[in-house]
């Protein structure tokens, strides 16, 4: 059981409140696999906990074999967990090519003396690491708003910049945070094709955040369903679309 | 233990004064988040006026059983000080920091080191460099009046012409404790034109500092009262949480910009008259490094927040005060000269351990 | 009156060399503080308002080496190795200041710097008199050529030349540092650190190396300027300076590197330019520090995003160029 990745009752609390309460989720390599929950349910939380954007109250993460509870979020996304944003979070006043191009992390080294005095082999790399970052953008379809400022891009391109930005990490684990949010239907199926070619293209893991049933039910292998910070059940869309609690959860949610 | 006491008192009267001036600090913080590098200028002004009214208004001749004269002499000093203040900070705020405060944090905060500047170099052309004395209170009597032995040191002020041609008060002393008026120095008095002589009241250190802590005892109650249950001060609430939204629910910014600048420099001002006091002069550089101490004081008990303001404040000067005294005990002869480095160091002590302050409310980012 | 008094100073300036030689040594000097917070303030997204104290350690390293070694092997090689460790200490200062301060943001790390620069003046202020010279500071031994009065001319334009060669290869290698990988992800930390973290960024280590980077230059600021002084003071290194500094990044407009070297010309031009003003400029004359402040008041009201904003001096003029012949098109048609 989650041979790629798993959650170990994971809880958060923030004085009172209970925002996350003991939650385990398992992901198989090559799993595409959803969360889907009512508004304050603790999915963005649950994703926080997961990538070290916050701290667990108790509980463990584990990724690839390792325990990472304790390791810090830049440490968690180098092992191969990248993620994208609900509300979107792109470096605002930079060019979608230097926001994916930063993100590599074969040119982290690339700083110091060599860039200072532009040595050839600084040049070379520099030259490679944007080759790779175009191929990205083309492949997202980004290529011809490569030297635009992030902000200037129309929404819809700006949350295809995100997860660009993120496939640049080169993860194994992918954590996608309503993907899909603010586009329109035809938009959302084409990003949702486009998410599942890319988990299969290039090995990816995939856990994403949606709010749209439909969309979930209609990509995702399986299902974990949050209410109030619990998990109150999982399991194909099939078994999902027929459980009791999960109606009354989001019936619930609308009154 | 003794000295100790002493020490730990002296430190809370220093503190008292960084508390006056962290509360504007703290207040104007809370409202707009600028650090208002001027504020120890509205102080240092506050204290100049403090002064001159002391000087000049001779308001201790008024017709009271003493001690009321002085007291009024004092009351009147810190209701002008305070006045000016608050008034220099209102236009301050009108002509200076109104126009940039759309224009960035980083403009403002220039903008208010550059005021701070402007009115440090005014008060030096003006008033000019010098350290000038504190002007004790006097106790006037007339010549006749002086009979038998004097109980104290009297003295006499006469305009006198210098060979430039200026005007300035010349001061004699008359006749010391205990002694008679010399029937001709009597005579030459006459003279010159002097009709009265007069006592200094030299004020104790010790009692400056407890009639100081005092003043900030009663004073913040009034301001905290002021705070919770006033309209402006709960328009000034509403906005420091969230100035949009005030703005959306008809409250007028502006005007409540303006007023938490003049209740800060109001409250300023009184530390003006109390540094003074204190420390027995002033001079146009007296609002520098105490206003930076009392931003540090605003600071460790917590920006935002009044209360914070007053226990930062007793902190920093018990500390400054105690551990000096305390690392001078176990051997560190220079320990003294140190005490604005140790303050500091204190300060950076406090933020990385403590980054919102013993009182402010912490901050969590959303992801 | 006075309009006739400015006149007359406006001709004077023309023949005085050496009072031209000093001001370019100064523009120089504050421009390579300016260049170095620029990295602090303008692109890694910090506050500090503690560079004077880092200028500072550089100056008296500086001063304290050369006293060390002067004599004991060439002139110039005592130069160059006193800059070496004048920026050598600076950097170790900037980490140890640095790696606890630098995880607070915004203000708090600006108060926090401030406090560093005033502890540094106390402790040069309270230094034992044989070390550092307390307050009367100390005299640097002339080693990179004898100056007296016939030299001192030559001296000044040699350390002109030499100055300004360190702010072109410091603006240079800024420039380059912000287009490499480590840049970048200094202005990712900038633009959103909570962004750059779950990117696999160390927003930490980023902002620390922009950090210990500037404080090593602001060292080498302090050692170039202690060898043409002669001699350092405390009171040299006060907040006053650091206000300046802040005002060349700003005005320069945070990020632009030419706008940096402008604004330097420009501050220290009017400063130094009100301060040599004749007696017979009575008003003039003696308000010119009221006068200064007033001028950075109005500036930061009128121009708070500095005089060309973030661009560079290039862009400027290619835009101005272009609004030019867009005008010129304009009409024609």
């Amino acid at each position: 059981m989650g041979g790629l990745f798993s959650t170990k009752a994971v809880t958060k609390k923030y004085g009172g409140l209970t925002a996350v309460s003991e939650v385990s989720i398992d992901l198989d390599p090559g799993e595409l696999v959803g969360v889907i929950g009512p508004n304050g349910a603790g999915k963005t939380t649950l994703f926080n906990l997961i990538t070290g954007a916050d701290t667990c109250t108790t509980g463990t993460v584990h990724f690839g074999g390792e325990n990472v509870t304790g390791l810090r979020d830049f440490e968690r996304a180098r092992l191969g967990m990248a993620r994208t944003f609900q509300n979107i979070r792109l470096w605002p006043l930079m060019t979608a090519l230097d926001n994916v191009r930063t993100v590599y992390q074969g040119a982290r080294g690339n700083g110091g003396l060599g860039a200072v005095l532009r040595t050839p082999g600084f040049r070379r790399s520099e030259a490679e690491i944007r080759e790779r970052a175009m191929t990205l953008l083309e492949r997202m379809g980004l290529q011809e708003h490569a030297e635009l400022i992030a902000v200037d891009l129309p929404y819809g391109e700006q949350r295809k910049l995100e997860i660009c930005r993120a496939l640049a990490l080169e993860p194994t684990l992918l954590l996608l945070d309503e993907p899909a949010a603010g586009m329109n239907p035809t938009e959302k199926s084409d990003l949702m094709h486009t998410v599942d070619q890319l988990r299969s293209e290039l090995d990816l893991t995939v856990l994403l955040i949606e709010h749209d049933m439909k969309f979930v039910m209609g990509i995702c292998e399986r299902i974990y369903v949050l209410d109030h910070g619990e998990e109150i059940a999982r399991g194909t869309p099939a078994e999902i679309r027929e459980n009791p609690k999960v109606i009354e959860a989001y019936l619930g949610g609308s009154d | 233990m003794g000295e100790f006491f002493d020490f730990f008192l002296n430190g809370l009267g220093l503190g008292a004064i960084f508390a006056f001036i962290a509360l504007g600090y703290t207040m104007v913080y809370g409202i707009i988040k600028l650090i208002n590098f001027a504020h120890g200028e509205f102080f240092m002004v506050g204290a100049y006026v403090g002064y001159f009214t002391l000087r000049d208004l001779d308001i201790e001749r008024v017709d009271l059983p003493q001690p009321f004269p002085i007291m009024l002499d004092f009351l009147v000093a810190i209701l002008f000080a305070a006045l000016a203040a608050g008034i220099l900070a209102v236009l301050t705020e009108r002509l200076a920091y109104r126009p940039v405060r759309k224009a960035g944090r980083i403009a403002a905060l220039l903008t208010a080191v550059g005021v701070s500047l402007l009115l440090q170099n005014v008060a030096r052309q003006v008033w000019t460099a010098n350290v000038r004395p504190f002007p004790d209170p006097k106790i006037f009597r007339t010549l006749d009046e002086v009979d038998g032995p004097a109980g104290t040191n009297l003295y006499a002020d006469r305009d006198f012409e210098t060979s430039d041609g200026d005007v300035v008060v010349e001061t004699q002393l008359v006749v010391s404790q205990g002694e008679t008026v010399d029937p001709a120095k009597r005579t030459q008095l006459e003279a010159d034109g002097v009709e009265e002589v007069y006592e200094r009241v030299t004020l104790s250190p010790k009692a400056v500092q407890n009639y100081v802590l005092l003043a900030l005892l009663l004073f913040a109650p009034i301001l905290w009262l002021l705070v919770k249950k006033t309209r402006m001060g709960k328009a000034m609430r509403a906005a420091s949480e969230d100035a949009d939204a005030a703005r959306l629910m008809g409250i007028n910014i502006n005007l409540v910009v303006a007023a938490t600048f003049f209740i800060g420099a109001f409250v300023a001002g009184i530390g003006g008259v109390a540094y003074i006091a204190t420390y027995g002069k002033v001079d146009p550089m007296i609002g520098f490094l105490p206003g930076l101490k009392a931003f540090v004081a605003a600071v460790i008990g917590g920006i935002g927040s009044i209360p914070g303001a007053i226990l930062g404040g007793l902190i920093l000067g018990v500390t400054e005060s105690v551990l000096p005294w305390m690392l001078q005990k176990m051997g560190w002869d220079a320990a003294f000269a140190w005490k604005d480095a140790i303050a500091f160091a204190f300060l950076i002590v406090v933020l990385v351990v403590k980054p919102t302050g013993i009182l402010g409310k912490p901050m969590r980012e959303k992801v | 009156m006075a309009a006739g008094g400015l006149l007359t100073l406006a001709i004077d300036l023309g023949p005085d060399g050496f009072w031209w030689m000093n001001l370019l040594f100064l523009v120089a000097i504050y421009a390579m503080l300016g260049l170095s917070l620029n990295l602090i303030n303008g692109y890694a997204g910090m506050f500090s308002l503690g560079h004077h104290g880092f200028w500072a350690i550089g100056a008296y390293g500086a001063a304290w080496f050369t006293i060390q070694f002067a004599g004991t092997m060439p002139g110039p090689l005592v130069f160059i190795l006193s800059c070496l460790f004048a920026m050598g200490v600076a950097a170790i200062s900037g980490l140890l200041i640095g790696l606890p301060c630098l995880r607070l943001r915004g203000d708090y790390l600006a108060i926090a710097t401030l406090g560093f620069g005033e502890i540094i003046r106390i402790a040069i202020q309270n230094s034992d008199k044989d070390v550092l010279g307390g307050s009367l500071g100390l005299a640097v031994p002339r080693v990179i050529m004898d100056v007296n009065r016939e030299s001192k001319g030559d001296f000044r334009v040699l350390m002109v030349g030499v100055a300004f060669a360190i702010v072109v290869l410091m603006a240079w290698g800024i420039r380059n540092y912000i287009r490499s990988a480590k840049g970048r992800a200094m202005l990712a930390v900038a633009q959103d650190e909570t962004a750059a973290g779950l990117l696999g960024i160390n927003p930490t280590r980023s902002k620390v190396t922009a950090f210990v980077i500037a404080s090593t230059l602001a060292g080498l600021a302090g050692a170039i300027y202690a060898h043409y002084q002669g001699n350092v003071t405390p009171l040299e290194f006060g907040f006053m300076e650091m206000v300046k500094i802040f005002l060349i990044v700003v005005l320069g407009g945070m990020g632009s590197l030419s706008g940096c070297v402008v604004a330097a010309f420009l501050l220290i031009f009017v400063e130094q330019w009100l301060a040599k003003l004749p007696p017979e400029a009575g008003f003039f004359k003696d308000w010119w520090q009221v006068e200064y402040a007033f001028i950075l008041v109005l500036l930061m009201i009128f121009r708070p995003r500095g005089i060309f904003g973030p661009r560079e001096i290039s862009d400027v003029v290619r835009s101005l160029r272009r609004k030019f012949s867009r005008g010129a098109a304009g009409e024609n048609s």
